[in-house]
């Protein structure tokens, strides 16, 4: 912020966070026991649980969807239990550095290790983000494709709900859209009813973790990798910190954001398991889903589920894609807007914060586009882009690490050694991964392909 | 502005800490050399690695 900026104090978003503080903290000093809690709890969540609900994207619920018909339930199961678990420590970290500093991400790096660096984390982001935009707007058109919505019309509607949403210039607005279109996620709860698993096997499979059917193979671990990408990926440390400062979160909320947090990883993980289970039915019957799409998977399992399962089905990955729209274009924003020093809040008027805006809108915008060319691999970009989120995360969990232990920084909310153990070790686990996924396609013959 | 000069009149104090907040900047710091090195060591990886998702791009076009 230039010293300019300083001096003309309050601005309109510093008004509106004023607001929520004045709010949270007539709630504290109420005595109306779990009533006020939950009160205090409902005003001061939304960033975790949006985090997670919009990280279960469309890519992400295609990853799913590919595991269970490819695998059925034994492995993948607590597999993806334990995904999120890893991406709950990533994130508690990213909103505790939120809510104590009011910074972004990007900004926070870039004060704190200098201007390469910061801008070196923001153009990675961009780029990852970008990639990752398109494979939203995939979603979007293969899901709506399902009920005979033209591409054109699809893709167009979903950037309009990411610019309208935006343009209220409300943060608490904005938040109320992506939260109630984000708990549509729970469709797949439904289709994987409609389904009818076997519980004991479900409940025997979270107990047991069976092991993986047909064993490691390079495509295997592919899939395995774009699931764990699914779940760890850069642009949600940079969403949920600069969502946290958004708010106006402080060190006092540390414990709603926690609770925050894990609520939206134990929903994301249940809602992402209810997909695996929900195609589950098409590798018990021998079915081959290798390199299918949304619409593709909603008729697939058409025979199993219904119409009206497949209906949700599709539905559920175009609400996938809309939502994990609105987050990631708005941590491109986050981070551009911070790192050019230009107003960086979804509270900030259109003018003040055109930066920002134009960022969320035009990332949007040009990534919808190019989902409407004809003639691009786009099959082939939803493969790969989460395996791309897990390959670039570490970086950036050292950055988030270095941050998350700065006492001057930090002061007293620093991490403890039990954290920074399992922020290391999440670290470390991704590197293997990695290395793992690498050695799987450069020597493919190594696994025995 | 005027429904926000309301709005500041009833918060002034919370809005003024606010903005006090979003602007407090820290001091650079200077990395040591080992975490220069882990940090150019990981970005080094995802040059690598991105190399390696190209090589299977290409063999699934």
């Amino acid at each position: 912020m230039t010293d300019s900026a300083r001096a003309e104090g309050p601005r309109r978003e510093d008004i509106r966070r004023a607001r929520t503080r004045i709010a949270a903290e007539g709630l504290r000093g109420t005595r109306g026991g779990r009533g006020a809690r939950l009160r205090l709890f409902a005003l001061l969540a939304g960033p975790g649980v949006l985090v997670f609900l919009a990280e279960n994207d469309a890519p992400s619920m295609l990853s799913y969807a590919a595991t269970g018909a490819r695998f059925g339930i034994g492995f993948f199961l607590p597999f993806v239990a334990a995904t999120f678990a890893l991406g709950f420590i990533v994130q508690e970290m990213a909103a505790r550095i939120g809510a104590v500093t009011s910074h972004g991400h990007a900004e926070l790096i870039f004060d704190r290790f200098g201007s390469f660096w910061g801008r070196f984390a923001m153009a990675d982001l961009l780029a990852g983000n970008f990639l990752t935009l398109i494979t939203e707007f995939i979603g979007v058109r293969a899901g709506l494709g399902f009920f005979g919505i033209p591409p054109g019309i699809a893709v167009g509607g979903a950037v309009g709900l990411v610019i309208l949403s935006a343009a209220t210039a409300r943060y608490a607005t904005w938040e109320r859209i992506a939260l109630g279109l984000a708990l549509c996620n729970v469709v797949f709860v439904p289709v994987a009813i409609l389904s009818r698993p076997d519980w004991g096997a479900v409940g025997h499979a979270m107990l047991t973790w069976s092991p993986l059917p047909g064993g490691l193979k390079p495509d295997t671990i592919t899939l395995l990798v774009a699931n764990i990408g699914a779940t760890v990926t850069p642009w949600m440390l940079f969403f949920q910190q600069g969502a946290t400062a958004d708010k106006g979160l402080d060190a006092r909320d540390i414990g709603a954001a926690r609770w925050d947090t894990a609520l939206g990883s134990v929903l994301a993980a249940a809602f992402g398991i209810a997909a695996i289970i929900a195609t589950a039915p098409l590798f018990s019957h021998g079915i081959s889903a290798g390199d299918w799409q949304a619409a593709q998977f909603a008729e697939a399992i058409e025979p199993y589920v219904g119409h009206v399962g497949a209906a949700l089905f599709a539905l559920g990955i175009f609400e996938a894609g809309a939502v994990a729209a609105i987050a990631i274009s708005t941590s491109s924003a986050y981070a551009f807007a911070e790192v050019l020093r230009k107003p960086h809040s979804l509270n900030a008027s259109l003018r003040d914060g055109w930066v920002f805006y134009a960022v969320l809108a035009g990332s949007s915008a040009l990534a919808a586009a190019i989902v409407l060319l004809p003639g691009m691999p786009l099959e082939e970009v939803v493969l790969i882009v989460n395996v791309v989120a897990v390959l670039a995360m570490p970086p950036a969990l050292v950055f988030l690490l270095l941050i998350a232990n700065d006492p001057e920084v930090m002061g007293e909310h620093r991490n403890g050694r039990g954290w920074n153990i399992a922020g290391i070790g999440v670290t470390a686990f991704l590197v293997l991964v990695g290395l793992v996924y690498a050695a799987s396609v450069v020597f493919p013959n190594l696994l025995g392909s | 502005m005027a429904d926000d000069g309301r709005e500041l009149a009833g918060n002034e104090h919370e809005a003024a800490r606010s903005a006090a907040r979003r602007s407090r900047s820290w001091p650079r710091r200077i990395l040591s050399g080992r975490i220069s090195t882990l940090i150019w060591a990981l970005r080094l990886y995802v040059v690598g690695m991105l190399a390696v998702v190209a090589m299977q791009l290409v063999r699934l076009v």
